[in-house]
């Protein structure tokens, strides 16, 4: 985890706990479970997990509109919940805004008023002519200015989300979070408001909490990603840190597509070794690549091996001279998509997927070899 | 809240500190942050004003409720109940061993059976003529055969009274002429006729969506399996209909119950009686004394008959959920072809319509324009006027009666939208109490208008509020019917408000109350006044209520009604009052329904 001094951060969250108990069967659900992070400020955070993992629970728990079990949560430096003090700053009294998944346009309202209710209504109010000048500018900003008479329903999707944006930064909010925003629209708008959406955090500079289960969406906008499984945290880092350093398991198979083969570690590791060996059904795998290990590894102990398909280069059987994580193995299936095969090939008894080169000349049944490079063969130690 | 114009510059009393304001320019209206989460002032003022209307609505369903059982348990007769000491079970053994109850059992069940019957059959071919086929003529049939909605049912009493009494009813007579046999509306078969007809638009809006939404592919895969129209419609239609249907039939087996009027009106020549109408007599006796405790037995009764009718009802709906199949797209189905029975049955359809809407309609037009009884012919036609409208402003009973009967439902109306606004609010943010109170007020559902009018009445007579004879003590009555169906009117509407309208109000920094004024009341409004517009119409035409209520200043032209027919049998100058009523209660309840009829319980 990053250290940085408290004041660079705009939003901490420590020991932040929340469950649920069935009625029915007395059954405690524990949804987010001991969480902890640091948001720093003018970055663009984001929670990423499965559906059910607690990103959206915990983002609404920032946001005032559910509250915790336990823990505390600060926002710029002023705690805004503390389940031992018996402290919970309701929704309009922190310094947020945010686009709910489903963009919350009122539709009773025209454009322009669902853009204004921050400056009317809101923490802080304006004299009429300054709110007028304020929301125009902002909806000029986001492309809405000629719709600001329309009534908001006569927007389309992507319009409406961008008139939810318009209305939460004109908050001015400390933090904005955003949830799910693009889940409701279809793929080529999606990536178009993605580019968008990571352009205006960066002009406004604003500190960003965003909530997805799409790693795409994770790994192309964010500064630093939380992953969440099951109301915990695996593991926190920048996107390449987490696709090319996996810690976890989970991580290594939700981000990305992973090869994972079980294993036990072949002989102890000591906290200089950059370099760990690991036995599996494969034979003995080399990794170079690990994240520091919770408590020191010893001999025999139960591990996984990590390698990304595109990390596997597939050669001729015996071209290639000796050197580490060389295996024999035979191919499966060979998919071609132009710029690449995609392989499934046998090693013994485990099947690993691959990307060969496009125009590797092989068929399925041919033998061959494949090479793991040390250098990206992560050691998962759970 | 000071913030509620767009102009004001926010701010409330300084109360707390204020956040420093960092590296951004000096804020214009910054609210104060609170130090602490405790209720402020006005949020007290705004607690004490939801335990008064809390309490209030708890009153208003409770009490009656408490004050029927304690009155069915006093051995009164004569003597109104809180005069009698001790409580007894004599009224129960007293209609247990009586002769009568067998009686009136009898008539109430076939009364029931055969009103659901008659609606049920009519109203099943009519969904699936207009929804499944290529019936000629739907544009104007449909509409048409909804029509006896926009009609109180004792206008609807009073127009098939006209138009088929054997005397010289038009209907009475043509089937005279034609078949060469009398028929007698003050029957039990007249009561259904009539009932069933009056029915007959209820479930026919029930059953609509049914059978619209059923996709035609089922019956396709029917089709092409070889199966012919009929093995189509018996083994797959009805039976994924079926749900719907027996849901309909149990909530108008609850209606037809607790009907008063039409029962009342056909029966009370021929002294037939069943419940509603027989706790009526037993309390405003044509002669002799009124005997409460037998009455408010009875009542009790009914109101456990309800409750098992409604429990049955919600049990039924719970378990349509496995038929979602019926759900889904809004289909437009290619009709079915009705080939060469096109004309017969747009014929059968267009009689229907003729027979039991128009003719009695028109035949209360006519008689309201008559000076005195009597029949449909040209030569009449010279004697018509429009004295008796000109009677009903100029004689100050009617005028009364009329001024009487728009007060009560526009205080009525509008007392029932803002409680039952209220108490669906309170069910979905009220917590457990907010719960409590919808669930406690859904027993009203329970409780049959005439007995209800019944409880309301040895209330007030108790309690020493100086209501009685008032028209207040029909507005109480009437707003504690009403309440429930209201609030589940609205409730529907804010279930169905996107949870994230709402919260993304608060994030954007609004306070509860701004919210609910600016976000929630707007959104809701419509389906506030559909329900305001729905108990206006309801108000209007409530005869059973308004009656057990009524004492000589506080009487509505129902009661009016129900006066000249019974007594004074001045036909023509009540005609008059029933096309009056008709007219106002037809264009509130057009109105209701151009907002698209909603569906609650």
């Amino acid at each position: 985890m990053q250290k940085l001094v408290a004041t660079d951060h705009s939003v901490q969250i420590s020991g932040l706990q929340k469950q649920f108990t069935r009625h029915d069967s007395g059954e405690v659900n524990r949804v987010i479970d001991d969480v902890s992070f640091a948001v720093p400020k003018n970055s663009f955070f984001t929670l990423l997990g499965p559906s059910g993992c607690g990103k959206t629970t915990t983002l609404r728990c920032l946001a005032g509109l559910e509250t915790a079990d336990g823990g505390e949560i600060w926002m710029n430096g002023k705690a805004v919940f503390s389940a031992a003090a018996g402290r919970d700053v309701p929704p309009d009294s922190r310094p947020i805004a945010m686009v709910p998944q489903s963009y919350g346009i009122w539709p009773h309202m025209k454009v322009f008023d669902n853009a204004a209710f921050p400056l009317r209504y809101g923490r802080k109010t304006y004299p009429r002519p300054e709110t007028q000048r304020r929301v125009l500018a902002m909806l000029e900003q986001v492309g809405l200015s000629e719709y600001a008479d329309r009534w908001s329903t006569q927007l389309s999707g992507g319009q409406q989300q961008r008139l939810a944006l318009a209305r939460a930064l004109l908050c001015e909010p400390e933090v904005l979070l955003l949830d799910e925003p693009l889940s409701n629209l279809d793929a080529k708008l999606r990536s178009q408001l993605r580019a968008e959406l990571r352009s205006f955090q960066q002009k406004f500079g604003v500190t960003t909490i965003y909530v997805t289960h799409d790693q795409g969406e994770a790994l192309a906008m964010s500064d630093t990603i939380v992953v969440m499984n099951r109301g915990r945290i695996e593991q926190i880092g920048s996107p390449s840190e987490i696709y090319d350093s996996p810690a976890t398991r989970f991580v290594a198979d939700f981000v990305g597509s992973a090869n994972l083969i079980p294993g036990v570690l072949d002989r102890p590791a000591g906290p200089r070794d950059r370099v760990v060996d690991a036995k599996t059904t494969l034979g003995v795998v080399r990794c170079e690549r690990f994240t520091t290990p919770p408590a020191p590894p010893t001999a025999g102990q139960e591990m996984s091996v990590c390698i990304r398909p595109e990390n596997i280069r597939v050669v001729t059987a015996s071209r290639e001279p000796e050197g580490p994580n060389r295996f024999p193995a035979r191919i499966m299936t060979a998919e071609y998509l132009g710029d690449r095969q995609e392989m499934v090939v046998a090693v013994g008894d485990v099947t690993l997927r691959a990307h060969a080169d496009a125009h590797f000349d092989a068929r399925p049944g041919d033998d061959v070899t494949v090479v793991l490079d040390p250098a990206w063969t992560v050691a998962l130690w759970s | 809240m000071q913030s509620g114009t767009p102009l004001s510059t926010g701010g409330r009393p300084p109360t707390g500190t204020r956040p420093p304001t960092g590296t951004r320019p000096q804020r214009t209206g910054v609210r104060p942050e609170p130090t602490d989460v405790h209720p402020h002032r006005r949020d007290r003022v705004l607690i004490g004003v939801n335990i008064v209307i809390g309490a209030i609505i708890a009153y208003l369903m409770l009490f009656p409720l408490g004050m029927l059982l304690f009155s069915s348990l006093k051995d009164s007769e004569t003597k109104l109940p809180f005069q009698v000491p001790g409580f007894t079970l004599a009224n129960f053994t007293a209609i247990f061993s009586s002769k009568r109850l067998v009686e009136v059992a009898l008539n109430s069940l076939i009364f029931v059976v055969g009103t659901v019957g008659l609606a049920l059959v009519i109203s099943v071919s009519l969904a699936y003529l207009f929804e499944r086929t290529d019936i000629p003529g739907r544009r104007f049939l449909a509409p048409s055969t909804l029509a006896p909605m926009a009609v109180p049912a004792t206008v609807m009493a009073v127009a098939w009274v006209l138009a088929a009494n054997p005397t010289n009813g038009p209907i009475a007579i043509v089937i005279e002429r034609i078949f060469g046999f009398t028929i007698d509306i003050y029957s039990l078969p007249g009561m259904i006729l009539v009932a069933g007809i009056f029915g007959v638009p209820g479930m026919y809006i029930m059953l609509a969506p049914t059978f619209a939404r059923l996709n035609l592919e089922f019956e396709e895969a029917a089709a092409t399996s070889g199966a012919g129209w009929w093995t189509r419609t018996r083994k797959v239609v009805l039976p994924l209909t079926m749900p719907g249907i027996t849901a309909a039939s149990m909530l108008l087996v609850v209606i037809a119950l607790e009907e008063f009027a039409i029962p009342a009106i056909l029966g009370m020549p021929d002294q037939i009686y069943v419940f509603s109408s027989l706790i009526q007599a037993s309390l405003q006796p044509p002669s002799g004394l009124a005997n409460y405790g037998q009455a408010s037995a009875y009542g009790i009764m009914l109101v456990l008959l309800s409750l098992v009718m409604i429990a049955v009802y919600r049990r039924q709906t719970r378990e349509s959920h496995r038929f979602q199949v019926v759900g889904g797209k809004g289909y437009r189905s290619t009709p079915v072809r009705l080939g060469r029975w096109r004309i017969p049955i747009f014929t059968i359809v267009f009689l229907y319509v003729l027979v039991a809407i128009i003719v009695p309609i028109l035949t209360l037009v006519w008689t309201s324009l008559t000076p005195y009884l009597q029949p449909i012919s040209l030569d009449n036609l010279g004697a018509l006027s429009l004295a008796n409208y000109t009677a009903i402003f100029t004689n100050p009973s009617l005028s009364q009666a009329v001024i009487n009967t728009l007060v009560i439902s526009l205080v009525t109306a509008t007392l029932t939208a803002g409680f039952a606004l209220w108490l669906a609010l309170a069910a979905s943010r009220g917590g457990r109490i907010g719960r409590w109170l919808f669930d406690i007020s859904f027993l009203v559902f329970a409780i049959p208008a005439v007995v209800l009018g019944m409880a309301v009445l040895f209330l007030y007579l108790y309690l020493p509020f100086p209501i009685y004879g008032t028209i207040w003590i029909i507005i109480i009555a009437f707003t504690t019917r009403y309440v429930p169906r209201g609030s589940r009117m609205i409730q529907t509407a804010l279930l169905q408000l996107d949870k994230g309208l709402e919260e993304v109000g608060r994030v954007s920094g609004a306070s509860k109350g701004v919210v609910l004024r600016r976000v929630i009341f707007p959104l809701v409004a419509p389906a506030v006044s559909s329900t305001w517009l729905w108990v206006f119409a309801h108000s209007l035409g409530e005869l059973p209520i308004a009656l057990l209520l009524s004492s000589s200043d506080n009487r509505t032209v129902v009661v009016l009604l129900w006066d000249m027919i019974g007594e004074s049998a001045n036909y023509p100058e009540a005609s008059a009052l029933a096309v009056l009523l008709l007219a106002l209660s037809a264009v509130s309840v057009w109105w209701v329904n151009r907002r698209g009829v909603q569906k609650h319980i």
